[in-house]
């Protein structure tokens, strides 16, 4: 069992991200432009290699390292994600923008960082002890703290990073505040053994520990209460790190929540189910309707995101076996959907440096493609048949009513309504507005028309070929046969 | 008052308050200040006092393990690099603003 | 042992609440400081003399020097020339100076004193400690080493002053 390779991937990830900054040191500014194809292509060979990886299932270093099934697939979306996030930041970051943001800095560093937070990410599903979880979530996302900062001529972005750290930082303490009591009441740090220790646990402490570590796990899954960051940090961030953002802190956040809920409190997930629906529904619901009253579009997508956070915690409802595919499903769906949103808004904002939901208005005239990319994407993100939004959504809801949730399913559409008509709202601007004369039609870029096309078109299949639902549901029966 | 001190050994619980009140002391500090530097320094507070927790623990519940002393560890070095990051954001801000005093970079809600 | 527990913790919690409490920020970085000097020694009395140098050398040193630094930094300029001679006044170190004396104090009593009510088995050695560290705990260690230098390169690139107009980065 204690072979090194269900280790390549992460060593792949680190290797290319050691490249990427040495690299840069001894290039020409000209040649730096090599650099993000560098990072993508070690995350393509960390894809491949996870791909092939046989056995999926093993561990290392006396069991603190541990790879299954599910952590599989998390692993795919994280390096996924941060692919297409590296292709998309390309453009404004080798200066192909037509308005080029100054502070951006050295390549090298930016996607050095980019990638190290792929690498906390991974890290955070394999971990099995409490020491590992919280340096691996700390290094998942402090870099995407630095990264929201990025721009150091502009006041909104350090705001954002400021926010961010922050309320980051609470909620770090939260954690481990939180870890340290699990660890007093368990007497061990590791995973197993504390789900082993507190499953028939009541005590005060051990509620306060569980608050504690929810809190905490709500900061990074932007779950209301805990969601005042999201919409000032995605605002202020440049908005290529906003695009990674949006589908890298909400897969870190569910990786987290998946090692909590289901690894930790296992046990007892089935009595938090009332709680659980609660907070879904008033995230969803908040998140919507607030969503409805924005007119920046990066602002509009952070409350897009919070809503869609609440229909991830129904995935927590039911049991395991389906409620870890739906998860998982509805995370690859979000995933590539957010992608292909937000890859036009970075192109947008390349072209035009504009980011008001009215700027758009008029796209379909100019960019008839393109905007059709994003309605695409808006619309799996809404939940239209037959986009994979609408699958995605369809299992969510599906587990929440097999839970005995009705009332729940009953808010859950009535939000995949609303979201419909704020979503529309950019759509309106696109297809039905007139174009402003005066202003210069965007032109094309060939890397994120590529990027744009393709996602659109896995948004568009995956909701229709089940393979890869059914391989997620397969590799979930296997994780959960493997712990009995 | 001697007597009374010499009498109440300190056990678990009292060392579990220790913590708890510092940790609720930072917490209060990180809702109420509005100085970013101060913020940054309620949550070190934060962070030490869950550190000392882990310690307490290690030391009461599994004496001969090591494990809350290796947690104690990497919450310090996470918090330096939280700290590192949060300054390096507040001299930028800085910069950008213009302002002698930290205290006017009040625009933040903790 | 009773005495230096209640005494240290009293000191804790006092200097933590000025720490939080005060206006200034160089006042409350002064008993922030002695603060994380009473969780040293408490660390210490816990039978963790590691982590009490840690506490010592990486929180009270490393970080509130930076503190200190940025503090200071920012405070520049012929205005804050009057609040300078405030700060370095003496006053302003008496409260810190004392609750440090008491720390001190009672360090050298536990040093210079009959060390038998340390439970001698549950000191946790630094050895212990380095053994764990890189041993079971090592990729802990990779990761440790993963966020510093994310912190770093981050910090770097945010305290570089936006250079004025290249090629390329326009």
């Amino acid at each position: 069992m204690t072979t090194m390779n269900i280790a390549y991937p992460e060593i792949i990830v680190i290797a290319t991200a050691f490249i990427v900054l040495v690299a840069d040191l001894f290039m020409t500014e000209r040649s730096r432009a090599a650099l993000a194809p560098i990072a993508a292509l070690g995350l393509l060979v960390g894809i491949a290699v996870t791909a092939t990886l046989t056995p999926v299932t093993g561990e290392l270093l006396g069991g603190r390292f541990a790879m299954d099934p599910v952590a599989w697939w998390f692993k795919i979306v994280f390096m996924l994600a941060s692919l297409v996030a590296v292709i998309m930041s390309m453009d404004t970051l080798d200066g192909r923008a037509r308005v080029r943001p100054r502070g951006m800095g050295f390549r090298g560093e930016y996607y050095w960082i980019m990638l190290s937070s792929v690498v906390g990410m991974m890290l955070l599903i394999s971990a099995r002890d409490l020491v590992t979880l919280f340096v691996s979530l700390e290094i998942a996302t402090l870099p995407l703290m630095v990264l929201a900062a990025w721009r150091r001529d502009d006041a909104k972005s350090g705001e954002a990073g400021l926010k961010y750290v922050i309320l980051g930082a609470l909620a770090s303490a939260f954690i481990v505040y939180g870890f340290s009591i699990l660890y007093g009441l368990a007497r061990s740090a590791d995973l197993n053994e504390i789900a082993r220790a507190v499953a028939t646990e009541k005590s005060p402490a051990f509620l306060l520990a569980v608050a504690l570590v929810l809190a905490g796990t709500g900061f990074k899954l932007t779950m209301v209460p805990f969601h005042m960051w999201a919409a000032d940090v995605y605002q202020g961030a440049p908005t290529p790190v906003t695009a990674y953002l949006s589908v890298a802190s909400k897969a870190a956040g569910l990786a987290f929540a998946f090692q909590i809920l289901f690894r930790l409190f296992g046990d007892m997930l089935p009595q938090w189910g009332a709680l659980i629906a609660l907070f879904a529904a008033i995230t969803m619901t908040l998140g919507n309707v607030v969503a409805i009253v924005q007119h920046n579009i990066k602002r509009f997508m952070a409350f897009s995101a919070i809503s869609q956070a609440g229909y991830f915690l129904l995935g927590f409802l039911g049991d395991a076996s389906e409620g870890v595919p739906a998860m998982i499903f509805y995370l690859l769906v979000y995933v590539v959907s957010n992608l292909a949103v937000f890859a036009c808004i970075v192109w947008f904002a390349n072209e035009t440096g504009k980011e008001q939901i009215e700027d758009y208005r008029g796209l379909s005239l100019t960019n008839p493609l393109t905007a059709l990319c994003m309605m695409i994407g808006l619309f799996s993100l809404a939940g239209i048949p037959p986009l994979s939004g609408f699958v995605g959504k369809f299992f969510l809801f599906s587990i929440a009513s097999k839970a005995g949730c009705h009332w729940l399913v009953a808010v859950a559409a009535v939000n995949s309504t609303i979201s419909l008509y704020y979503y529309l709202r950019v759509v309106r601007q696109m297809y039905i507005e007139p174009a402003d004369k005066e202003a210069q039609p965007p032109s094309p870029s060939t890397s994120i028309s590529i990027t744009v096309a393709i996602l659109t078109i896995v948004v568009s299949i995956l909701g229709i070929v089940p393979t890869i639902y059914q391989h997620i549901h397969a590799a979930t029966i296997t994780w959960l046969a493997s712990l009995q | 008052m001697t007597e009374l001190l010499a009498r109440f050994a300190p056990g678990l619980h009292e060392w579990l308050t220790l913590c708890a009140v510092l940790y609720a002391i930072g917490l209060y500090g990180l809702l109420t200040r509005r100085n970013a530097i101060a913020i940054l320094m309620a949550v070190e507070i934060m962070l030490n006092a869950a550190a000392l927790n882990a310690v307490v623990f290690n030391r009461f519940v599994t004496p001969n393990e090591i494990d809350g002393h290796i947690m104690a560890i990497f919450v310090i070095v996470m918090a330096a690099a939280e700290i590192v990051v949060g300054m390096a954001i507040v001299v930028s801000l800085y910069r950008l603003r213009a302002s002698v005093d930290v205290n006017q970079m009040n625009s933040m809600k903790g | 042992m009773n005495y230096v527990f209640y005494i240290a913790a009293a000191v804790a919690v006092f200097s933590t609440l000025m720490a939080i409490t005060r206006a200034n920020a160089v006042h409350a970085l002064l008993y922030m400081i002695t603060s994380l000097l009473s969780s040293s020694l408490i660390f210490f009395v816990l039978g963790a003399p590691y982590i009490a140098a840690l506490q010592a050398i990486v929180y009270a040193g490393a970080i509130m020097v930076l503190f200190v630094f940025i503090i200071m930094m920012l405070n520049q300029g012929p205005a804050s020339t009057e609040q300078e001679r405030v700060w370095i006044s003496g006053k302003t170190w008496v409260g810190p100076t004392m609750l440090c004396a008491v720390l001190l104090a009672e360090l050298i009593w536990i040093v210079r004193g009959d060390p038998a009510w340390l439970p001698g088995k549950t000191i946790i050695h630094p050895k212990d400690v380095s053994k764990a560290l890189y041993g079971p705990y090592i990729l802990v260690i990779e990761l440790a080493s993963m966020l510093l230098t994310a912190g770093l390169v981050g910090a770097y690139h945010l305290g570089r002053r936006e250079p004025e107009r290249r090629e390329g980065e326009s």
